[in-house]
Formats: structure tokens, sequence, C-alpha cells
């Protein structure tokens, strides 16, 4: 289906956003919309080279109007041809596709991690919390990090939605030195008495493996609910090619013991709670 | 979903207003048009049907079933190429019960054919998995696999030796009734030593071509990019290769041919009809475009029509040797 681009225009270094018309092209789902933890596979070119579609998260979602927005870094030959689209092009998209973030119903405060690219479907994510009324103001937490000062992105909408944003950066040339991991473990957030220990808190992240992992692990120690978006080479988008499969553990019918089975992050996914997935093996 | 779901009125009526006839027969399996989805690359049809009518498909070849469930092969399992792509999935699938009971009953609502693709480590596996799909409704055609090893003799792949195909292609045979159907591995010297084997032993039809073994490596970490190392390669790239060996076959063996490899647009699949497939299957495409399979049928009934072409199976072949 073709999407008309709005806008693609660079934000710093490889960075780029893209707006897409989608008015009328989106595929009916039973969740209806377009959710925040979404995403969409884009052909960047009619041609053979490069081949497969490319996923991206929704950085932005505006039902109303049809407009779907993502952020996307320019990493190799597809990114960079679609960083050299421009207004009034058109391009090939599927969306919505996979099963998005879960915000439940009781959830006082959301916990947003996110590493470099993987703070783009946040975004999206908070202004969905925002709207729902859910998390009153100040009540969405966010902690972005990045490599230097020009890997943290969305840093102003954040703010715009009224999240406290927390923000480190590995040189320390921004905000805390450090990685967005060891910020949301930093002593801070050690107090019991926090809010952020909160039962009712939920974590949401996104960004690299190791970086996932190691907020699943606290999640643990802290025994709070926690969602993860993965990001997985994927072919087809629609759980058929089984190429972008994530170990997970399921219980069994008798609820006895747990299975490992391999699970589509295109389809099943990219969200899945965090104690479902075998961090080991994936 | 447009009429998804129920039989469509047309059922058995297999010309359009303009005459153009697009059925044909293989195997005895009556097809309203040349175009296939092909296994592995459609699931088992349902993950399909936002985007495609089912209905309007010659057959749907569902991914590959084994005697019990498969996990498959660790990630990663695909890597994009130069037009194309590799992959190790490693025959994950949820075994042929659970397809019969759970699968099937959906596909049963659609005019379309049903092939199911098999396989087994053994022998006797293969001959096992076909013996559970004896007299199953909804079953057309089944489609033997044999590009696997043979875990009971020294692992050598069933598809890459005659002997062994003639085999296992002649045990399967003596287990099902159903249209036998046996894909062609192209990682061979002579594929039309391997189709006359498969032939000899009561093969009804030939696919192929399955995907190309190839691997692609990462620079920076000087590592394989797929997690099994090797995989098969799919996509436009592998096209005239494909090609070749359908021509190949079908001036070699007298038994009808599915062409199978690289097949993105009508015009392809246009071109294995000429080189003497009498079908073909829409693969890798389908990741590309999850209405390829349609697009290709729409195609080829306006090329047909352009052409004057009343029966499309005037066209098949007619490239000489």
């Amino acid at each position: 289906m073709q999407a008309i681009i709005l806008e693609n225009k660079k934000i710093i270094n490889s960075y780029y956003k893209m707006k897409l018309s989608c008015d009328g092209i989106l595929r009916p789902t039973a969740a209806g919309a377009p959710s925040p933890g979404q995403f969409m596979m884009i052909k960047v070119s009619p041609h053979y080279d490069p081949f497969l579609r490319r996923p991206m998260s929704f950085y932005r979602i505006d039902e109303k109007e049809g407009v779907l927005e993502i952020l996307y870094q320019v990493v190799g030959k597809g990114t960079e041809i679609m960083s050299e689209l421009k207004e009034g092009d058109s391009v090939d998209i599927l969306a919505p596709l996979g099963r998005g973030f879960s915000i439940p119903e009781k959830m006082e405060r959301a916990i947003l991690v996110a590493g470099g690219i993987g703070v783009a479907p946040m975004v999206a994510l908070a202004e969905k919390i925002r709207g729902k009324g859910q998390g009153a103001r100040g009540k969405i937490t966010v902690f972005i990090g990045g490599k230097t000062k020009n890997d943290i992105l969305c840093k102003e909408d954040f703010k715009r939605i009224g999240a406290k944003v927390y923000i480190a950066t590995e040189d320390g040339l921004m905000g805390k030195k450090g990685t967005c991991v060891d910020l949301f473990r930093s002593s801070e957030f050690e107090n019991p008495q926090s809010a952020i220990r909160n039962p009712q808190s939920v974590i949401f992240a996104c960004g690299p493996h190791g970086m996932l992992k190691a907020v699943a692990d606290i999640a643990k120690d802290r025994d709070m609910p926690c969602q993860v978006s993965l990001d997985k080479r994927m072919a087809c988008g629609t759980g058929a090619c089984l190429g972008c499969v994530v170990k997970t553990k399921q219980k069994t019918e008798d609820r006895r013991q747990k299975t490992e089975v391999y699970k589509c992050v295109c389809k099943d996914g990219p969200v899945f709670d965090a104690e479902e997935i075998n961090w080991e093996e994936t | 979903m447009k009429k998804s779901g129920v039989r469509s009125q047309e059922s058995g009526v297999r010309k359009n207003a303009r005459g153009t006839d697009l059925s044909v027969n293989i195997a005895g399996i009556e097809l309203k048009n040349p175009v296939m989805a092909a296994s592995g690359t459609f699931g088992y049809g349902e993950e399909y049907t936002p985007y495609v009518d089912l209905n309007k498909l010659g057959a749907i070849v569902v991914k590959g079933l084994s005697i019990t469930h498969r996990e498959g092969n660790p990630p990663p399992r695909i890597v994009e190429t130069t037009a194309g792509m590799l992959n190790s999935i490693g025959l994950q699938n949820i075994g042929i019960d659970s397809f019969i009971n759970e699968k099937l009953p959906f596909l049963r609502k659609y005019d379309t054919k049903v092939i199911v693709n098999f396989f087994g480590d053994s022998i006797d596996e293969y001959c096992e998995v076909v013996k559970r799909m004896d007299s199953v409704d909804g079953i057309h055609g089944l489609e033997m696999n044999i590009s696997c090893p043979n875990k009971q003799e020294g692992w050598l792949e069933f598809g890459t030796n005659p002997d062994l195909t003639f085999r296992v292609v002649s045990a399967v045979r003596k287990n099902t009734k159903l249209p036998l159907i046996v894909k062609l591995s192209p990682n061979v010297t002579d594929i039309t030593v391997i189709a006359k084997a498969a032939a000899d032993a009561g093969a009804d039809a030939l696919s192929l071509i399955n995907t190309l073994s190839g691997m692609a490596i990462d620079i920076r970490t000087r590592k394989p990019k797929l997690a099994n190392i090797i995989g098969g390669l799919s996509g436009p790239a592998i096209k005239p290769v494909a090609l070749k060996m359908v021509w190949q076959t079908a001036k070699a063996i007298k038994l009808p041919i599915i062409g199978i490899g690289g097949i993105m647009t009508y015009e392809d699949a246009i071109e294995f009809m000429l080189a003497g497939a009498s079908a073909i299957q829409v693969g890798t495409a389908n990741f590309i475009d999850p209405a390829a399979s349609e697009k290709i049928v729409d195609g080829m009934k306006s090329y047909c029509e352009q052409n004057g072409i009343k029966d499309i199976n005037e066209i098949i072949g007619c490239i000489p040797a």
C-alpha cells in the first residue's frame, strides 16, 4: 500500500524523522487503530536491492489524520535510501503489524527506559498514556541513554508530554555518565519508598539486546512488571517466514512446568513481557 | 477479508469473461490457475488472509510438516543478500497432527487446492507422515521435500543422491494414493538424474527448485551472518538458475513440472511456463508483497488476453531443446 511522504528530515547526524500519510491504507486489525509498540514494514525501493522491507516502529501516531511518523537511524543501504526520499514521494508500507505495548488499567506510573534509537516507540507510548489520562502529570518517568549527546533523541517530546526525563551518555557530556540502565539502577531510585518501586509502576523498555536484558534483570529483582520491545531481522513481518524468532518460556497446559518455544518477534511481539523471554538464549 | 470463508460461487467455472482458460492439471490435481503459494513462505494460509483472497490461488502449499513438531534452528535465521535472502529456519513446524486438527479446518473453507509439503529424517519417518494424511478430507496433494539429511544413513541428503531419492520416493509411493509431487534440490551436479530417479520411483510431478545452498559473512565481526552458518538462497537472484533447471528437466522427464525460484512478477511466471513448467510457485515474493501471488494470477490472465492465448497450456514448454 502506498503511503505519501509528508516530511523526511534529518534530526542530527545519522538520525532522521519521516512523516507518512497513511489515510485509508492501514490494514484492518482486531486491535483497530495502530498502537504504540506496533510497527510497519517499509519497502524503501521498488527494486530488488535492497530486497527486503525494513521494520520501523511508530514514533508518533495521529489516528484522526491517518498520519504515522517514524524515527530512524541510517545504518545501511536500506536506511540510506530512505534518508534520500523526498516530500511527496510514495513508499510501500504494510501497517500496523505486531503486538504493541499494553497499558494496564491500574498503572500509576510508567517508567520508560530507552537506549539510542529505541526511544522511537517510547514517544508514541508516552502520548498514549497521557491521552488516556493515566499516570497524572509527572508520573511518566523516562530514562534515555546514548553514546554521546547527539544520540539523545526526543528529549523535547517527553518534556512536551510532561514526563520526567533523566539522561545518561556514555561520554558523560550530557546528563549522567553511563548508560540508561546505570541511570535506572542508580541510587536515587534504590530508595524503597521511592515511587519508582511502587508495585503499580510498569517498566517499558526498548533498545539494544544487552540493555533490555539488564532492564529485565532489574525488573525481576524489584518484582516489577516489565514490557520489552525487541528488534530482530525480519523478512515478512507477518509471521510466515519464521525468520525473526526469539526463545520464550511458556507454561505447559497443566501449568506445572515451562517449555521453551520460539516465537515470532513480528507477530507474537515485538513487545513481550520481559519474563517471557529466555535472555540467555537470544 | 473479502469473500474469505465462503466458497466462491464461481467454483468450477474456469474461464473468465474473455475466454482465457488458466486452468492446469498437475498430477491429477485440477488447478483453477497455475499459481501456487510455495511452502515455507505462506505459513498455513491463515497468515495471508488480510492480503490475499485465497480463493483466487490455484493452490497453497503449506509449511513443511514432519511427524512431530520441530523447534527449528537458533537465530539469526535469515539474512538479506543481493536481490535475495538466505534462510536457515531449520524446518520449524507444528507437526502433522496439529496441522490436521488446528489448521486444515480453516483451509477447507476455501476454494483452493491444499498441498501438504512434508519431510522426514529417515525413510520410515517420511512414510509415517504420509500415512497420517490418508483419507483426510481437504488434502489434495503431497509435496515431498527431499532436501533433508538421512539421519539413519550418514546424514547424506536424500535429494542429492539418485539411489536415496529412488528409495525414499518408492517407499512413500507405497504408502499413499494422493498425488505425489517431489520437490528437487538444485544443489546437485545434474538435476535430471535425480528427477529421473524420482520419476522411476513413482512421483506424479516434480517441483523445482528448492533453495540454493549459500552463506554470508559479517566482515566486521568476522562471523557468519546465520547461526547455522549456511542457509538456502532464494529470491530473484536464483531465477536464471531455476529457469534453466526447469527447462532441462522438462526436456528430460515426462512428468508435469512446477517451476519455483525467484518468481516476483507475472512475467517471471510466464518465463517458467515457456521453459516447460505446467504450474509455478510464488515463494519469497510473498515476503516482499503479501499480495504477490494474487497479482501474478491477474497478470497472467492479462498477458494471455493481450496475446490471444485461449488456453494457458498452449505456452507450456515452447522453448525447444
